[in-house]
């Protein structure tokens, strides 16, 4: 017989009291204040998120404050507002070309900004989280970004989109590579194919189902992200994996539909909880890191605008 | 579990260790090495409580770092709060206070409730009039132009109509541009900027160049008060309120308050409809045309609704004509009566002509 010798190292604490009053509150003050009190109410539940996650009996910090996010966030409204008012402009010129060329130029322009708000996002996020007063970091470069996703989002328009599955593991296989904790590097380890056959497979089985495959679907597409991610300490390399079955991610999508329904939108902190709950104590780790002998590695880095950048165009990266 | 932990900041080790606060300086002994070290309070970058775990940051980036976490965290914040100049800073302040956490849902409620029904679709409004006039008359006839490909003009009569209007010699803030649309539909709606479009079902019940005035001033008071701007404005404008408040999981939430924010706009539309009514009145007098057309008007939408069900008639897009009939008939200037223009009734059976030819 085998024993299970992978540790569950991750465990996530968050109350559902706390974080829905953490919620109503933000809500609350970004009423009164129109929405300008969005950057301190995203670093306040970010706080919050993080200091609940625990990893071999540390919690995460985040370190991000509500004026650097505001920073951001007020460049971001600037990047996003030039699109919107150049896309008004060709729209009321009334010359069908303008129009086309407005219309080109503002979806040019989104796609554009998915590095940037790629690359920002990771560089403040990491940089501004510690554990055990290690902070982690992001080495990728801006221009080498741009490089890897032009000539991936090229490929993905010649073949009609199927690239997209080389496209997502060229991002995964730069970004991992250039995130440090400490001393601690990381590695992604998956392959092109594998991601195309699970995403074929998923949306023909999907419809083919009507829907119900999808809960498989999406447990392969975690186990993709999370199996072939490594951690390197001294030159060990350490493996993760995810235990989640396609019924635990029917269960709680199901459960988290139905609260948000039921309590208009106000149980939303419920189902957040339950989601972090569920993917953290999922994850099993080969072995446990050295926890003790993490080097502080990494500079300080305080620009959030990346960050918002990918709050507004709607893309979760962490 | 309670614990305290003393991090250098340099390597991940994690040190237990005892504190001490006190009024200038926090004493921190750690267990390991019995070594005292140090810090002024003054020279704190934070003290951060996040539920029952603090985080007390010290000097220069890699920060020293203290995490305490456990019950005696909130006493060692208040007792550095007290001592530091450092902001207060306790996410989860409300904690174990059911007053105010019910408190908070209550007012949380209640500002829902006031900003979806009144602040916030009144400062979509106000937004949308910060668009500049030129502005507006483009988008409008960019929409005219979109519309007018799917629809069969009536170049003619649209040509009549236009004609009609400026033998009234009206001076509108707005370029007002009549098109006639070939359609049995008993209906005629403004677009921003000047765009008025009829549709000859309308025309065709018409019996007197009054009512056909009536309907040009009702539908001129759209455009000269941003009637659909405003609408624009106002349910756009809700729309990204409850999107940002509910986030994107929640989907459903958003489409059922989304029903609601179309009875909501029903109830809009039906004010700016009896506002049209009235200001109508005014224009037709000023322009020296008998008002007792848009009763008449009024009266042939009616006879339109008839038949529909009553029921029905609520969530109908005439908003009980009946009822606007009855405010109409209050105003004692309808019955103001004007002598025949001549000018105006040549170019209405110019109109109805073109209408009536196979």
């Amino acid at each position: 017989m085998e024993y299970n010798t992978w540790k569950k190292s991750l465990k996530f604490h968050g109350n559902h009291g706390d974080l829905v009053g953490l919620r109503i509150l933000n809500n609350i003050l970004k009423i009164i204040t129109l929405g300008f009190y969005y950057p301190w109410a995203k670093v306040k539940e970010l706080k919050y998120m993080y200091n609940e996650t625990e990893y071999m009996n540390s919690r995460f910090v985040f370190h991000g404050t509500g004026k650097e996010v505001f920073k951001g966030f007020i460049k971001a409204l600037l990047i996003i507002g030039v699109l919107y008012a150049f896309l008004l402009f060709s729209y009321t010129s009334n010359n069908p070309t303008l129009i086309y060329v407005g219309i080109i130029v503002f979806n040019l322009g989104f796609f554009a900004l998915i590095p940037l708000a790629l690359h920002g996002t990771l560089k403040y996020r990491l940089s501004r989280t510690s554990w055990r007063g290690i902070h982690f970091g992001y080495r990728g470069n801006l221009k080498e970004i741009y490089g890897i996703y032009l000539k991936n989002i090229l490929l993905t328009i010649l073949t009609f989109g199927i690239y997209s599955s080389w496209m997502r593991v060229a991002l995964n296989k730069y970004t991992r590579s250039n995130i440090r904790f400490g001393s601690i590097q990381f590695t992604f380890v998956g392959k092109g194919v594998n991601l195309f056959l699970i995403n074929l497979k998923g949306i023909i089985f999907s419809i083919l189902t009507i829907g119900i495959y999808s809960f498989w679907y999406y447990k392969n597409r975690i186990m993709f992200e999370v199996n072939n991610t490594k951690i390197i300490q001294d030159s060990k390399e350490i493996n993760i994996r995810s235990t989640l079955t396609a019924g635990g991610i029917f269960k709680l999508l199901i459960v988290n539909y139905l609260i948000v329904v039921f309590t208009f939108g106000i149980g939303t902190g419920i189902a957040i909880n339950r989601i972090a709950r569920v993917l953290f104590q999922n994850i099993e780790f080969e072995e446990d890191i050295d926890a003790d002998s993490i080097l502080q590695t990494e500079e300080e880095y305080k620009d959030a605008s990346g960050d918002d950048i990918a709050g507004m165009l709607d893309i979760s990266i962490i | 579990m309670e614990q305290i932990l003393y991090f250098d900041g340099l390597s991940s080790r994690a040190w237990p260790c005892k504190i001490d606060v006190r009024k200038v300086e926090i004493l921190i002994q750690l267990d390991d090495t019995l070594e005292i070290i140090c810090w002024k309070i003054n020279d704190l970058i934070s003290n951060e409580l996040t539920g029952t775990t603090l985080t007390i940051k010290y000097g220069e980036y890699p920060h020293k770092t203290i995490e305490i976490i456990g019950e005696s965290a909130l006493l060692y914040y208040e007792l550095i709060s007290k001592n530091s100049f450092l902001g207060r800073s306790n996410v989860l302040w409300y904690r174990k206070k059911t007053p105010i956490i019910i408190g908070l849902i209550f007012l949380f409620f209640c500002l829902c409730v006031f900003s979806y029904w009144t602040l916030i679709p009144w400062l979509g409004e106000k937004a949308t009039l910060l668009v500049p006039k030129d502005t507006e008359i483009k988008l409008g006839e960019s929409i005219a132009e979109n519309f007018k490909q799917t629809e069969e003009i009536n170049k003619e009569s649209s040509k009549l109509l236009n004609q009609l209007l400026d033998s009234l010699q009206i001076k509108e803030s707005y370029p007002i541009k009549i098109t006639v649309v070939n359609s049995p539909t008993v209906n005629a709606f403004a677009l921003p900027g000047g765009q008025i479009f009829v549709y000859t079902g309308i025309i065709q019940k018409m019996k007197h160049y009054n009512e056909l005035v009536a309907l040009l001033s009702h539908e001129i008071t759209h455009v000269t008060h941003q009637h659909s701007l405003k609408s624009l404005g106002r349910s756009a404008a809700t729309s990204i309120f409850i999107s940002g408040l509910f986030g994107d999981i929640s989907g459903i939430s958003a489409g059922i308050l989304d029903q609601a924010s179309q009875l909501k706009q029903l109830r809009y539309s039906r004010e700016l409809e009896t506002e049209a009514d009235q200001h109508g009145v005014d224009f037709m007098l000023k322009y020296k045309v008998s008002p007792k057309g848009m009763v008449d008007l009024m009266q042939i939408l009616d006879g339109e609704s008839e038949g529909e069900d009553g029921f029905m008639n609520y969530l109908s897009t005439h908003p009980e004509t009946k009822e606007r009939i009855n405010a109409l008939k209050s105003d004692n200037q309808i019955n103001i009566n004007f002598k025949e223009n001549q000018s105006l009734k040549t170019i209405f059976s110019k109109i109805q002509q073109s209408i009536n030819k196979p």
